[in-house]
């Protein structure tokens, strides 16, 4: 696979992990609006890279990637386990 | 509703073909403190025990550990991808082979298959919990011996990822308990 979009993807690992850490805190830490905030920076960013992804024409997600990528990306880019 | 997105959560690097290895992850596929079983107990404790705090993290971990099943399944697919019948056989993978070619099945180690004994859910909010934090606790246990399995840097990174969620489990787990002890009466 291309260098960007892999790159993209290292970043919304990245950042995917420092929101699913938020997500768990704040479930059990409802009221902490510090740490809300910094969740609801972290989501916005993850947007971004979405956005980067999808227009490198890089299928993310099964239902929720709109428009799906006009070319097959799905059926042909890499899954996780045929990557590295 | 579940949405499937095509990335691992941590990156899987295996730089050393070794099929025992791949023996020994499997437990953590299909075995009793396995990725599975904890997915499948977060999920089917949600619906009864009621705090609000806790159906959201039982839901939220029971997702994420979707996710630790797919590294898991990377491992295991990337270690045998290559193997031959006679070097899977040395491995104690004979019987796996002739039976289920490279398909991975949800199995501990030893062959014995899934089942949902494993979950072992009480209906009781403070039981499940106990449950819940110990099931981390053997899984934290289960990475640090499979660490010690193999010499492979790459594939220790990722396990040492997969053992440091599990305390982090445990920690939000164990924040719901002690404040469901202290509103009960005892």
């Amino acid at each position: 696979m291309e260098e960007t979009k892999l790159r993209i993807i290292d970043h919304l690992q990245k950042n995917g992990q420092a929101i699913i850490d938020a997500r768990l805190w704040l479930d059990t830490h409802p009221n902490h609006l510090k740490v809300l905030q910094e969740a609801q920076e972290l989501v916005r960013r993850q947007r971004l890279l979405y956005r980067s992804l999808q227009q490198e024409g890089f299928t993310l997600q099964n239902f929720s990637d709109h428009p799906p990528s006009t070319t097959s990306s799905w059926l042909f880019d890499p899954w996780p386990w045929e990557m590295g | 509703m579940w949405i499937y997105e095509k990335r691992l959560q941590y990156p899987v690097c295996i730089n050393k073909k070794d099929v025992t290895m791949a023996r020994y992850l499997i437990t953590q596929y299909g075995g009793p403190d396995g990725e599975l079983a904890a997915s499948l107990r977060y999920m089917t404790q949600r619906y009864t025990i009621e705090d609000r705090s806790a159906i959201a993290l039982l839901t939220d971990i029971a997702t994420e550990e979707l996710a630790h099943l797919e590294m898991i399944a990377t491992m295991v697919y990337k270690l045998l991808e290559d193997a031959t019948p006679k070097e899977l056989e040395s491995a104690g993978l004979g019987t796996y082979f002739v039976d289920h070619g490279r398909d991975l099945v949800y199995t501990n180690g030893d062959g014995i298959p899934f089942t949902s004994a494993y979950l072992a859910s009480k209906g009781d909010p403070i039981a499940n919990l106990y449950e819940d934090i110990a099931a981390e606790e053997k899984a934290r246990a289960v990475y640090e011996k499979l660490i010690l399995m193999t010499d492979d840097t790459a594939l220790q990174d990722s396990l040492r990822f997969l053992r440091e969620r599990e305390i982090i489990h445990s920690q939000r787990f164990r924040e719901v308990l002690e404040r469901l002890k202290d509103n009960t009466t005892r």
